[in-house]
Protein backbone atom coordinates (compact mmCIF):
# COMPACT_ATOMS: atom_id res chain seq x y z
CA UNK A 1 0.00 0.00 0.00
CA UNK A 2 2.88 2.39 0.84
CA UNK A 3 4.38 1.64 -2.55
CA UNK A 4 1.04 2.54 -4.08
CA UNK A 5 1.08 5.93 -2.42
CA UNK A 6 4.63 6.55 -3.58
CA UNK A 7 3.55 5.80 -7.15
CA UNK A 8 0.52 8.04 -6.70
CA UNK A 9 2.78 10.85 -5.44
CA UNK A 10 4.96 10.64 -8.56
CA UNK A 11 1.94 11.47 -10.72
CA UNK A 12 1.81 15.29 -10.90
CA UNK A 13 -1.70 15.55 -12.27
CA UNK A 14 -3.00 13.27 -9.53
CA UNK A 15 -1.22 15.43 -6.94
CA UNK A 16 -2.93 18.49 -8.39
CA UNK A 17 -6.28 16.71 -8.08
CA UNK A 18 -5.47 15.72 -4.51
CA UNK A 19 -4.51 19.34 -3.69
CA UNK A 20 -7.86 20.57 -5.05
CA UNK A 21 -9.71 18.00 -2.99
CA UNK A 22 -7.74 18.85 0.17
CA UNK A 23 -8.58 22.56 -0.32
CA UNK A 24 -12.23 21.63 -0.76
CA UNK A 25 -12.22 19.48 2.39
CA UNK A 26 -10.51 22.27 4.37
CA UNK A 27 -13.14 24.69 3.09
CA UNK A 28 -15.93 22.35 4.18
CA UNK A 29 -14.36 21.84 7.62
CA UNK A 30 -13.65 25.53 8.19
CA UNK A 31 -16.96 26.83 6.84
CA UNK A 32 -18.65 27.08 10.27
CA UNK A 33 -15.65 29.14 11.49
CA UNK A 34 -15.29 31.48 8.50
CA UNK A 35 -18.99 31.90 7.82
CA UNK A 36 -20.78 31.23 11.10
CA UNK A 37 -24.00 32.71 9.72
CA UNK A 38 -26.69 30.92 7.76
CA UNK A 39 -25.83 31.23 4.03
CA UNK A 40 -29.49 32.09 3.32
CA UNK A 41 -29.17 35.17 5.56
CA UNK A 42 -29.06 38.55 3.84
CA UNK A 43 -25.56 39.89 4.38
CA UNK A 44 -25.62 43.24 2.58
CA UNK A 45 -26.88 45.14 -0.46
CA UNK A 46 -27.93 43.05 -3.49
CA UNK A 47 -25.69 42.56 -6.56
CA UNK A 48 -22.46 43.87 -5.03
CA UNK A 49 -19.50 43.04 -7.31
CA UNK A 50 -16.53 41.15 -5.82
CA UNK A 51 -14.59 43.47 -3.61
CA UNK A 52 -13.21 44.09 -0.13
CA UNK A 53 -16.36 43.54 1.87
CA UNK A 54 -17.70 40.59 -0.12
CA UNK A 55 -14.86 38.58 -1.62
CA UNK A 56 -17.03 37.09 -4.38
CA UNK A 57 -19.83 39.66 -4.33
CA UNK A 58 -23.49 39.26 -3.35
CA UNK A 59 -26.44 37.79 -5.24
CA UNK A 60 -29.82 39.20 -6.23
CA UNK A 61 -31.09 39.03 -2.66
CA UNK A 62 -27.89 40.34 -1.07
CA UNK A 63 -26.53 37.00 0.16
CA UNK A 64 -22.75 36.50 0.31
CA UNK A 65 -21.73 34.35 -2.71
CA UNK A 66 -18.53 33.15 -0.99
CA UNK A 67 -20.52 31.84 1.98
CA UNK A 68 -23.00 30.20 -0.37
CA UNK A 69 -20.19 28.43 -2.23
CA UNK A 70 -18.64 27.25 1.04
CA UNK A 71 -21.91 25.73 2.23
CA UNK A 72 -22.64 24.40 -1.26
CA UNK A 73 -19.32 22.51 -1.20
CA UNK A 74 -20.55 20.50 1.76
CA UNK A 75 -23.79 19.59 -0.03
CA UNK A 76 -21.96 18.62 -3.20
CA UNK A 77 -19.52 16.37 -1.35
CA UNK A 78 -22.18 14.70 0.77
CA UNK A 79 -24.37 13.98 -2.23
CA UNK A 80 -21.48 13.05 -4.55
CA UNK A 81 -19.87 10.63 -2.10
CA UNK A 82 -23.14 9.29 -0.68
CA UNK A 83 -24.69 8.58 -4.06
CA UNK A 84 -21.48 6.99 -5.36
CA UNK A 85 -21.12 4.70 -2.33
CA UNK A 86 -24.73 3.61 -2.64
CA UNK A 87 -24.25 2.98 -6.37
CA UNK A 88 -21.05 0.98 -5.77
CA UNK A 89 -22.58 -1.21 -3.07
CA UNK A 90 -25.69 -1.94 -5.09
CA UNK A 91 -23.89 -2.26 -8.44
CA UNK A 92 -21.12 -4.47 -7.04
CA UNK A 93 -23.58 -6.87 -5.45
CA UNK A 94 -25.79 -7.07 -8.56
CA UNK A 95 -22.85 -7.37 -10.96
CA UNK A 96 -20.95 -9.73 -8.67
CA UNK A 97 -23.84 -12.13 -8.27
CA UNK A 98 -24.54 -12.03 -12.02
CA UNK A 99 -20.90 -12.59 -12.96
CA UNK A 100 -20.32 -15.31 -10.39
CA UNK A 101 -23.41 -17.46 -10.84
CA UNK A 102 -23.88 -16.82 -14.60
CA UNK A 103 -26.78 -18.63 -16.26
CA UNK A 104 -30.31 -17.47 -15.60
CA UNK A 105 -29.39 -15.29 -12.64
CA UNK A 106 -27.05 -13.34 -14.90
CA UNK A 107 -29.63 -12.98 -17.66
CA UNK A 108 -32.26 -11.59 -15.30
CA UNK A 109 -29.91 -9.22 -13.45
CA UNK A 110 -28.24 -7.90 -16.57
CA UNK A 111 -31.55 -7.30 -18.37
CA UNK A 112 -32.70 -5.26 -15.37
CA UNK A 113 -29.40 -3.35 -15.45
CA UNK A 114 -29.77 -2.64 -19.16
CA UNK A 115 -33.35 -1.54 -18.61
CA UNK A 116 -32.08 1.08 -16.15
CA UNK A 117 -29.32 2.09 -18.52
CA UNK A 118 -31.62 2.75 -21.44
CA UNK A 119 -33.51 5.47 -19.55
CA UNK A 120 -31.73 8.84 -19.98
CA UNK A 121 -29.96 9.37 -16.66
CA UNK A 122 -30.80 12.98 -15.99
CA UNK A 123 -34.48 12.70 -16.86
CA UNK A 124 -34.80 9.56 -14.74
CA UNK A 125 -33.13 11.34 -11.80
CA UNK A 126 -35.53 14.28 -12.24
CA UNK A 127 -38.46 11.90 -12.18
CA UNK A 128 -37.32 10.15 -9.01
CA UNK A 129 -36.68 13.42 -7.15
CA UNK A 130 -40.05 14.78 -8.31
CA UNK A 131 -41.78 11.64 -7.00
CA UNK A 132 -39.89 11.53 -3.67
CA UNK A 133 -40.10 15.33 -3.13
CA UNK A 134 -36.83 17.31 -3.20
CA UNK A 135 -34.43 16.65 -0.33
CA UNK A 136 -30.79 15.60 0.11
CA UNK A 137 -31.70 11.95 0.66
CA UNK A 138 -33.98 11.77 -2.36
CA UNK A 139 -31.23 13.33 -4.48
CA UNK A 140 -28.82 10.66 -3.25
CA UNK A 141 -31.34 7.92 -4.07
CA UNK A 142 -32.03 9.38 -7.51
CA UNK A 143 -28.36 9.76 -8.44
CA UNK A 144 -27.50 6.30 -7.12
CA UNK A 145 -30.39 4.82 -9.10
CA UNK A 146 -29.01 6.20 -12.36
CA UNK A 147 -25.34 5.43 -11.54
CA UNK A 148 -25.35 1.80 -10.38
CA UNK A 149 -25.77 0.14 -13.81
CA UNK A 150 -22.28 1.15 -14.97
CA UNK A 151 -20.76 -0.34 -11.81
CA UNK A 152 -22.86 -3.49 -12.15
CA UNK A 153 -21.73 -4.02 -15.73
CA UNK A 154 -18.11 -3.35 -14.85
CA UNK A 155 -18.11 -5.76 -11.89
CA UNK A 156 -19.94 -8.42 -13.89
CA UNK A 157 -17.37 -8.17 -16.68
CA UNK A 158 -14.46 -8.38 -14.24
CA UNK A 159 -16.07 -11.34 -12.47
CA UNK A 160 -16.60 -13.21 -15.71
CA UNK A 161 -12.94 -12.81 -16.63
CA UNK A 162 -11.78 -13.58 -13.07
CA UNK A 163 -14.03 -16.65 -12.90
CA UNK A 164 -11.90 -18.30 -15.56
CA UNK A 165 -8.71 -17.53 -13.62
CA UNK A 166 -7.26 -20.49 -11.84
CA UNK A 167 -7.00 -18.92 -8.40
CA UNK A 168 -10.77 -18.59 -8.22
CA UNK A 169 -11.07 -22.26 -9.19
CA UNK A 170 -8.34 -23.03 -6.70
CA UNK A 171 -10.27 -21.26 -3.92
CA UNK A 172 -13.34 -23.27 -4.79
CA UNK A 173 -11.10 -26.35 -4.88
CA UNK A 174 -9.96 -25.55 -1.35
CA UNK A 175 -13.51 -25.56 -0.08
CA UNK A 176 -14.15 -21.81 0.16
CA UNK A 177 -17.80 -20.77 0.21
CA UNK A 178 -19.32 -18.65 -2.56
CA UNK A 179 -19.55 -15.58 -0.31
CA UNK A 180 -15.89 -15.95 0.71
CA UNK A 181 -14.78 -16.25 -2.91
CA UNK A 182 -16.87 -13.26 -3.99
CA UNK A 183 -15.97 -10.91 -1.13
CA UNK A 184 -12.46 -11.99 -0.13
CA UNK A 185 -10.99 -12.91 -3.47
CA UNK A 186 -12.89 -11.57 -6.44
CA UNK A 187 -14.06 -8.12 -5.31
CA UNK A 188 -10.60 -7.04 -4.06
CA UNK A 189 -9.22 -8.07 -7.45
CA UNK A 190 -11.52 -5.62 -9.20
CA UNK A 191 -11.06 -2.91 -6.54
CA UNK A 192 -8.80 -0.84 -8.77
CA UNK A 193 -11.37 -0.70 -11.57
CA UNK A 194 -14.15 0.06 -9.10
CA UNK A 195 -12.08 2.86 -7.55
CA UNK A 196 -11.31 4.34 -10.96
CA UNK A 197 -14.89 4.24 -12.19
CA UNK A 198 -16.25 5.18 -8.75
CA UNK A 199 -14.14 8.33 -8.56
CA UNK A 200 -15.42 9.38 -11.98
CA UNK A 201 -18.93 8.70 -10.67
CA UNK A 202 -18.39 11.18 -7.80
CA UNK A 203 -17.71 13.84 -10.41
CA UNK A 204 -20.79 12.85 -12.42
CA UNK A 205 -22.90 12.79 -9.26
CA UNK A 206 -21.80 16.33 -8.35
CA UNK A 207 -22.73 17.48 -11.85
CA UNK A 208 -26.11 15.73 -11.64
CA UNK A 209 -26.78 17.32 -8.27
CA UNK A 210 -25.93 20.77 -9.63
CA UNK A 211 -28.25 20.10 -12.57
CA UNK A 212 -31.11 19.02 -10.30
CA UNK A 213 -30.68 22.05 -8.06
CA UNK A 214 -30.45 24.31 -11.11
CA UNK A 215 -33.88 23.07 -12.21
CA UNK A 216 -35.26 23.74 -8.75
CA UNK A 217 -35.30 20.09 -7.66
CA UNK A 218 -32.58 20.41 -5.06
CA UNK A 219 -33.33 20.53 -1.37
CA UNK A 220 -34.73 24.08 -0.94
CA UNK A 221 -33.40 24.28 2.64
CA UNK A 222 -29.83 23.35 1.78
CA UNK A 223 -27.46 25.64 -0.09
CA UNK A 224 -25.91 24.07 -3.20
CA UNK A 225 -23.88 25.17 -6.20
CA UNK A 226 -26.69 24.43 -8.64
CA UNK A 227 -29.08 26.55 -6.58
CA UNK A 228 -26.72 29.56 -6.68
CA UNK A 229 -26.33 29.31 -10.46
CA UNK A 230 -30.08 28.87 -10.84
CA UNK A 231 -30.71 32.02 -8.82
CA UNK A 232 -28.06 34.02 -10.68
CA UNK A 233 -28.83 33.03 -14.26
CA UNK A 234 -31.44 35.81 -14.68
CA UNK A 235 -28.78 38.45 -14.06
CA UNK A 236 -25.94 36.64 -15.85
CA UNK A 237 -25.14 39.64 -18.08
CA UNK A 238 -25.25 42.30 -15.35
CA UNK A 239 -23.85 40.32 -12.41
CA UNK A 240 -21.48 37.73 -13.90
CA UNK A 241 -19.93 36.76 -10.58
CA UNK A 242 -22.99 34.96 -9.23
CA UNK A 243 -22.89 32.17 -11.83
CA UNK A 244 -19.16 32.20 -12.56
CA UNK A 245 -17.70 31.34 -9.16
CA UNK A 246 -19.93 28.33 -8.38
CA UNK A 247 -19.30 27.22 -11.97
CA UNK A 248 -15.54 27.37 -11.39
CA UNK A 249 -16.03 25.48 -8.12
CA UNK A 250 -17.90 22.68 -9.95
CA UNK A 251 -15.28 22.57 -12.71
CA UNK A 252 -12.30 22.38 -10.31
CA UNK A 253 -13.95 19.79 -8.08
CA UNK A 254 -14.96 17.46 -10.90
CA UNK A 255 -11.58 17.88 -12.62
CA UNK A 256 -9.70 17.23 -9.37
CA UNK A 257 -11.73 14.13 -8.59
CA UNK A 258 -11.19 12.74 -12.09
CA UNK A 259 -7.43 13.31 -11.88
CA UNK A 260 -7.35 11.54 -8.52
CA UNK A 261 -9.31 8.66 -10.04
CA UNK A 262 -6.80 8.27 -12.87
CA UNK A 263 -3.90 8.48 -10.43
CA UNK A 264 -5.40 5.88 -8.12
CA UNK A 265 -6.08 3.56 -11.01
CA UNK A 266 -2.48 3.76 -12.15
CA UNK A 267 -1.08 3.35 -8.63
CA UNK A 268 -3.31 0.52 -7.44
CA UNK A 269 -3.70 -1.57 -10.57
CA UNK A 270 -1.45 -4.61 -10.13
CA UNK A 271 -1.20 -5.05 -13.89
CA UNK A 272 0.24 -1.57 -14.37
CA UNK A 273 2.39 -1.97 -11.25
CA UNK A 274 4.67 -4.60 -12.76
CA UNK A 275 5.93 -2.25 -15.48
CA UNK B 1 -1.70 -49.85 1.73
CA UNK B 2 -3.50 -50.59 -1.52
CA UNK B 3 -7.03 -49.71 -0.44
CA UNK B 4 -9.14 -47.86 -2.94
CA UNK B 5 -9.41 -44.12 -2.31
CA UNK B 6 -11.49 -43.06 -5.27
CA UNK B 7 -13.27 -44.98 -7.94
CA UNK B 8 -14.68 -43.68 -11.19
CA UNK B 9 -17.46 -45.89 -12.54
CA UNK B 10 -18.43 -45.40 -16.16
CA UNK B 11 -17.96 -41.63 -15.81
CA UNK B 12 -19.38 -39.67 -18.73
CA UNK B 13 -19.04 -35.89 -18.91
CA UNK B 14 -21.51 -34.22 -21.26
CA UNK B 15 -20.51 -31.23 -23.38
CA UNK B 16 -22.93 -28.54 -24.54
CA UNK B 17 -24.50 -28.98 -27.98
CA UNK B 18 -22.24 -27.67 -30.73
CA UNK B 19 -18.98 -28.87 -29.20
CA UNK B 20 -16.70 -31.11 -31.27
CA UNK B 21 -18.18 -34.20 -29.62
CA UNK B 22 -21.17 -34.87 -27.45
CA UNK B 23 -19.23 -36.20 -24.45
CA UNK B 24 -15.90 -34.88 -23.21
CA UNK B 25 -15.18 -38.33 -21.80
CA UNK B 26 -17.31 -41.41 -21.97
CA UNK B 27 -17.46 -44.49 -19.76
CA UNK B 28 -14.19 -43.88 -17.92
CA UNK B 29 -13.42 -46.48 -15.26
CA UNK B 30 -10.53 -45.67 -12.99
CA UNK B 31 -9.43 -46.78 -9.54
CA UNK B 32 -7.08 -44.63 -7.46
CA UNK B 33 -5.34 -46.44 -4.62
CA UNK B 34 -3.76 -45.12 -1.45
CA UNK B 35 -0.02 -44.53 -1.74
CA UNK B 36 -0.03 -44.85 -5.52
CA UNK B 37 0.52 -42.27 -8.25
CA UNK B 38 -1.85 -42.75 -11.16
CA UNK B 39 -0.98 -40.82 -14.31
CA UNK B 40 -3.82 -39.86 -16.59
CA UNK B 41 -2.22 -39.14 -19.92
CA UNK B 42 -3.57 -37.84 -23.20
CA UNK B 43 -3.09 -35.04 -25.70
CA UNK B 44 -4.78 -31.63 -25.50
CA UNK B 45 -8.53 -31.90 -25.68
CA UNK B 46 -8.65 -35.54 -24.65
CA UNK B 47 -10.73 -34.59 -21.59
CA UNK B 48 -8.14 -35.35 -18.91
CA UNK B 49 -8.51 -32.04 -17.07
CA UNK B 50 -12.29 -32.32 -17.05
CA UNK B 51 -11.99 -35.70 -15.33
CA UNK B 52 -9.98 -34.00 -12.57
CA UNK B 53 -12.43 -31.14 -12.23
CA UNK B 54 -15.43 -33.44 -12.17
CA UNK B 55 -14.00 -35.18 -9.09
CA UNK B 56 -14.01 -31.87 -7.22
CA UNK B 57 -17.33 -30.80 -8.72
CA UNK B 58 -15.67 -27.87 -10.45
CA UNK B 59 -16.82 -28.41 -14.02
CA UNK B 60 -17.36 -25.12 -15.89
CA UNK B 61 -20.87 -24.01 -15.09
CA UNK B 62 -23.46 -24.40 -16.38
CA UNK B 63 -22.91 -26.20 -19.68
CA UNK B 64 -20.47 -28.98 -18.87
CA UNK B 65 -21.79 -31.55 -16.43
CA UNK B 66 -21.50 -35.17 -15.38
CA UNK B 67 -23.84 -37.02 -17.74
CA UNK B 68 -23.80 -40.44 -16.13
CA UNK B 69 -21.62 -42.68 -14.02
CA UNK B 70 -20.44 -42.42 -10.43
CA UNK B 71 -17.49 -40.89 -8.58
CA UNK B 72 -17.12 -42.93 -5.41
CA UNK B 73 -15.10 -41.40 -2.57
CA UNK B 74 -15.41 -42.74 0.98
CA UNK B 75 -18.71 -44.39 0.17
CA UNK B 76 -20.29 -41.27 -1.33
CA UNK B 77 -21.06 -40.48 -4.93
CA UNK B 78 -19.44 -37.08 -5.48
CA UNK B 79 -21.28 -36.63 -8.78
CA UNK B 80 -24.53 -36.08 -6.91
CA UNK B 81 -23.20 -34.79 -3.56
CA UNK B 82 -24.72 -31.49 -2.35
CA UNK B 83 -22.58 -28.33 -2.47
CA UNK B 84 -21.97 -28.07 1.29
CA UNK B 85 -20.72 -31.68 1.42
CA UNK B 86 -18.42 -30.95 -1.53
CA UNK B 87 -17.05 -27.85 0.21
CA UNK B 88 -16.14 -29.90 3.26
CA UNK B 89 -14.30 -32.41 1.05
CA UNK B 90 -12.48 -29.94 -1.19
CA UNK B 91 -9.19 -28.85 0.29
CA UNK B 92 -9.57 -31.08 3.34
CA UNK B 93 -9.86 -34.57 1.86
CA UNK B 94 -9.03 -33.90 -1.78
CA UNK B 95 -6.35 -31.36 -2.59
CA UNK B 96 -5.59 -29.95 -6.00
CA UNK B 97 -2.59 -28.30 -7.64
CA UNK B 98 -2.82 -26.44 -10.88
CA UNK B 99 -0.70 -25.98 -13.97
CA UNK B 100 0.25 -22.31 -13.61
CA UNK B 101 0.92 -21.36 -9.99
CA UNK B 102 1.02 -17.66 -10.89
CA UNK B 103 -2.63 -17.68 -11.87
CA UNK B 104 -3.67 -20.23 -9.27
CA UNK B 105 -2.69 -17.93 -6.41
CA UNK B 106 -4.57 -14.74 -5.61
CA UNK B 107 -2.17 -11.93 -6.67
CA UNK B 108 -3.39 -9.60 -3.91
CA UNK B 109 -2.89 -11.86 -0.89
CA UNK B 110 0.37 -12.99 0.67
CA UNK B 111 1.31 -16.66 0.50
CA UNK B 112 0.86 -16.92 4.27
CA UNK B 113 -2.65 -15.49 4.16
CA UNK B 114 -3.71 -17.88 1.42
CA UNK B 115 -2.41 -20.90 3.29
CA UNK B 116 -3.96 -19.63 6.49
CA UNK B 117 -7.32 -19.30 4.79
CA UNK B 118 -7.47 -23.05 4.09
CA UNK B 119 -7.03 -23.77 7.80
CA UNK B 120 -9.53 -21.07 8.68
CA UNK B 121 -12.14 -22.67 6.42
CA UNK B 122 -11.69 -26.25 7.56
CA UNK B 123 -10.38 -26.23 11.12
CA UNK B 124 -11.20 -24.53 14.42
CA UNK B 125 -7.49 -23.89 15.13
CA UNK B 126 -6.41 -20.63 16.78
CA UNK B 127 -4.09 -18.03 15.25
CA UNK B 128 -0.86 -19.40 16.72
CA UNK B 129 -1.66 -23.03 15.87
CA UNK B 130 -2.56 -22.10 12.29
CA UNK B 131 0.63 -20.14 11.88
CA UNK B 132 2.71 -23.01 13.24
CA UNK B 133 1.07 -25.43 10.81
CA UNK B 134 1.60 -23.07 7.87
CA UNK B 135 5.29 -22.65 8.72
CA UNK B 136 5.67 -26.40 9.14
CA UNK B 137 4.20 -27.05 5.69
CA UNK B 138 6.28 -24.30 4.05
CA UNK B 139 9.31 -26.00 5.54
CA UNK B 140 8.24 -29.47 4.42
CA UNK B 141 8.10 -28.36 0.77
CA UNK B 142 11.70 -27.15 1.19
CA UNK B 143 11.07 -23.45 0.71
CA UNK B 144 13.89 -21.36 2.21
CA UNK B 145 13.18 -18.83 4.99
CA UNK B 146 9.54 -19.73 5.74
CA UNK B 147 9.15 -16.49 7.69
CA UNK B 148 9.93 -14.46 4.60
CA UNK B 149 7.92 -16.66 2.22
CA UNK B 150 4.66 -16.27 4.12
CA UNK B 151 4.97 -12.50 3.89
CA UNK B 152 5.63 -12.58 0.12
CA UNK B 153 3.14 -11.96 -2.63
CA UNK B 154 2.95 -14.51 -5.46
CA UNK B 155 4.73 -12.22 -7.94
CA UNK B 156 7.72 -11.99 -5.61
CA UNK B 157 8.48 -15.72 -5.84
CA UNK B 158 9.91 -17.76 -8.69
CA UNK B 159 7.79 -20.24 -10.61
CA UNK B 160 9.21 -23.22 -8.74
CA UNK B 161 8.71 -21.52 -5.37
CA UNK B 162 5.12 -20.67 -6.24
CA UNK B 163 4.45 -24.27 -7.20
CA UNK B 164 5.96 -25.43 -3.91
CA UNK B 165 3.67 -23.01 -2.09
CA UNK B 166 0.71 -24.44 -4.03
CA UNK B 167 1.73 -27.95 -3.01
CA UNK B 168 2.00 -26.86 0.62
CA UNK B 169 -1.49 -25.40 0.35
CA UNK B 170 -2.92 -28.57 -1.15
CA UNK B 171 -1.31 -30.75 1.52
CA UNK B 172 -2.04 -28.56 4.59
CA UNK B 173 -4.81 -30.82 5.81
CA UNK B 174 -3.24 -34.13 4.77
CA UNK B 175 -5.79 -34.98 2.07
CA UNK B 176 -6.29 -38.60 1.09
CA UNK B 177 -6.20 -37.70 -2.58
CA UNK B 178 -4.10 -35.13 -4.40
CA UNK B 179 -5.09 -34.11 -7.90
CA UNK B 180 -2.23 -32.57 -9.86
CA UNK B 181 -3.31 -31.00 -13.16
CA UNK B 182 -0.11 -30.73 -15.24
CA UNK B 183 1.74 -29.18 -12.29
CA UNK B 184 5.10 -29.16 -14.04
CA UNK B 185 4.15 -28.08 -17.55
CA UNK B 186 4.78 -24.38 -16.91
CA UNK B 187 8.18 -24.96 -15.26
CA UNK B 188 11.64 -25.36 -16.71
CA UNK B 189 13.15 -28.82 -16.82
CA UNK B 190 15.33 -28.67 -13.69
CA UNK B 191 12.54 -27.20 -11.58
CA UNK B 192 10.21 -29.77 -13.08
CA UNK B 193 12.39 -32.58 -11.82
CA UNK B 194 12.59 -31.05 -8.34
CA UNK B 195 8.82 -30.61 -8.13
CA UNK B 196 8.23 -34.20 -9.28
CA UNK B 197 10.66 -35.41 -6.67
CA UNK B 198 8.91 -33.34 -4.02
CA UNK B 199 5.47 -34.68 -4.90
CA UNK B 200 6.85 -38.23 -4.83
CA UNK B 201 8.54 -37.66 -1.47
CA UNK B 202 5.50 -36.12 0.25
CA UNK B 203 3.15 -38.63 -1.27
CA UNK B 204 5.23 -41.57 0.05
CA UNK B 205 5.53 -39.97 3.46
CA UNK B 206 1.77 -39.60 3.94
CA UNK B 207 0.46 -42.47 1.81
CA UNK B 208 -1.52 -39.99 -0.30
CA UNK B 209 -3.10 -41.19 -3.48
CA UNK B 210 -2.18 -38.95 -6.43
CA UNK B 211 -4.02 -38.43 -9.70
CA UNK B 212 -1.39 -36.88 -11.93
CA UNK B 213 -2.57 -35.39 -15.18
CA UNK B 214 -0.02 -34.85 -17.90
CA UNK B 215 0.68 -35.13 -21.61
CA UNK B 216 4.35 -35.83 -21.10
CA UNK B 217 5.57 -39.44 -21.08
CA UNK B 218 8.89 -38.29 -19.66
CA UNK B 219 7.04 -37.22 -16.52
CA UNK B 220 5.07 -40.47 -16.48
CA UNK B 221 8.27 -42.50 -16.48
CA UNK B 222 9.54 -40.48 -13.51
CA UNK B 223 6.57 -40.62 -11.23
CA UNK B 224 3.84 -43.08 -12.18
CA UNK B 225 2.87 -46.31 -10.47
CA UNK B 226 -0.12 -46.77 -12.71
CA UNK B 227 -0.98 -45.25 -16.06
CA UNK B 228 -4.27 -44.61 -17.82
CA UNK B 229 -4.29 -43.37 -21.41
CA UNK B 230 -7.12 -41.20 -22.64
CA UNK B 231 -7.78 -40.67 -26.35
CA UNK B 232 -10.53 -38.25 -27.33
CA UNK B 233 -12.55 -39.04 -24.24
CA UNK B 234 -12.12 -42.80 -24.18
CA UNK B 235 -9.82 -44.73 -21.91
CA UNK B 236 -7.82 -46.85 -24.34
CA UNK B 237 -5.27 -48.45 -22.09
CA UNK B 238 -4.54 -48.76 -18.41
CA UNK B 239 -2.14 -50.77 -16.28
CA UNK B 240 1.00 -50.51 -14.22
CA UNK B 241 3.61 -48.02 -15.37
CA UNK B 242 6.05 -50.80 -16.23
CA UNK B 243 3.47 -52.62 -18.35
CA UNK B 244 2.20 -49.59 -20.24
CA UNK B 245 5.60 -48.03 -20.84
CA UNK B 246 7.41 -51.29 -21.50
CA UNK B 247 4.86 -53.11 -23.62
CA UNK B 248 2.12 -50.76 -24.81
CA UNK B 249 -0.78 -52.62 -26.37
CA UNK B 250 -2.90 -49.88 -27.91
CA UNK B 251 -1.56 -48.20 -31.08
CA UNK B 252 -2.32 -44.75 -29.65
CA UNK B 253 -0.16 -45.42 -26.59
CA UNK B 254 2.65 -46.67 -28.82
CA UNK B 255 2.38 -43.56 -30.97
CA UNK B 256 2.47 -41.29 -27.90
CA UNK B 257 5.54 -43.04 -26.55
CA UNK B 258 7.24 -42.80 -29.92
CA UNK B 259 6.53 -39.07 -29.97
CA UNK B 260 8.79 -38.50 -26.95
CA UNK B 261 11.92 -36.84 -28.35
CA UNK B 262 15.07 -38.90 -27.96
CA UNK B 263 18.51 -37.49 -27.37
CA UNK B 264 19.91 -39.44 -30.33
CA UNK B 265 18.94 -37.84 -33.63
CA UNK B 266 16.19 -39.89 -35.26
CA UNK B 267 16.74 -41.44 -38.66
CA UNK B 268 13.17 -41.16 -39.83
CA UNK B 269 11.12 -39.38 -37.23
CA UNK B 270 7.40 -40.02 -37.21
CA UNK B 271 5.67 -36.72 -37.82
CA UNK B 272 2.21 -35.38 -37.19
CA UNK B 273 0.33 -35.56 -40.45
CA UNK B 274 -2.48 -33.14 -41.01
CA UNK B 275 -5.47 -34.13 -43.06
CA UNK B 276 -6.62 -31.19 -45.10
CA UNK B 277 -8.80 -29.20 -44.92
CA UNK B 278 -8.40 -28.37 -41.20
CA UNK B 279 -12.09 -28.37 -40.40
CA UNK B 280 -13.90 -30.11 -37.56
CA UNK B 281 -13.16 -33.81 -37.79
CA UNK B 282 -16.02 -35.99 -38.89
CA UNK B 283 -14.90 -39.06 -36.99
CA UNK B 284 -12.40 -39.64 -34.21
CA UNK B 285 -9.99 -41.19 -36.68
CA UNK B 286 -9.41 -38.11 -38.84
CA UNK B 287 -8.30 -34.52 -38.34
CA UNK B 288 -5.37 -33.61 -36.14
CA UNK B 289 -4.31 -36.95 -34.87
CA UNK B 290 -1.61 -39.48 -35.23
CA UNK B 291 -2.49 -41.51 -38.28
CA UNK B 292 -0.04 -44.33 -38.24
CA UNK B 293 -0.67 -47.42 -36.24
CA UNK B 294 3.02 -48.13 -36.33
CA UNK B 295 5.16 -45.74 -34.32
CA UNK B 296 8.06 -45.98 -36.70
CA UNK B 297 6.56 -45.50 -40.11
CA UNK B 298 3.84 -43.14 -41.21
CA UNK B 299 1.49 -43.74 -44.05
CA UNK B 300 -0.60 -41.05 -45.66
CA UNK B 301 -4.27 -42.02 -45.47
CA UNK B 302 -6.04 -42.55 -48.75
CA UNK B 303 -8.61 -39.88 -47.99
CA UNK B 304 -6.14 -37.01 -48.12
CA UNK B 305 -4.61 -35.74 -51.35
CA UNK B 306 -0.97 -36.54 -51.96
CA UNK B 307 1.28 -33.56 -51.22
Amino acid sequence: MLEGFARFARNRMALFGAAVLVCLLLLVLLTPVIYPDDPFKLAGPALQPPGDRFLLGTDTLGRDVAAEIAYGARTSLIIGVGATLAAIVFGAVAGGVAGYYRGRTETVLMRITEFFQTIPAFIFALLIVAILSPSVSSEIIAIAAVSWPSIARLVRGEFVSLGGREFVQACAGLGASDARIIFNHMLPNCASSIIAVGSLLIGTAILLEAGLAFLGLGDPNVMSWGLIISAGRAVLRSAWWICTFPGIAILLTVLGINLIGDGLNEALNPRLRER
Amino acid sequence: MNETVLELEKLTIALPPGADRSNAVSDVDLVLRAGKVTCLIGESGSGKSLVARSILGLLPRPHVRVGSGRILFEGQDLAVAPQDKMRAIRGAKIGMIFQEPMTALNPLHTIGRQLDEVLRIHTPLGNAARRARVLELIDSVHLPEPGRIIRSFPHQLSGGQRQRAMIAMALLLNPRLLIADEPTTALDVTTQAQILYLIRELQREHGTSVLFITHDFGVVADIADEVAVLQRGTLVERGTAAAVLGAPVHPYTRALIAAVPKLVPPVARPAMVRCSPPKRPASPASGWTLISTSPTRMSIPASSPAP
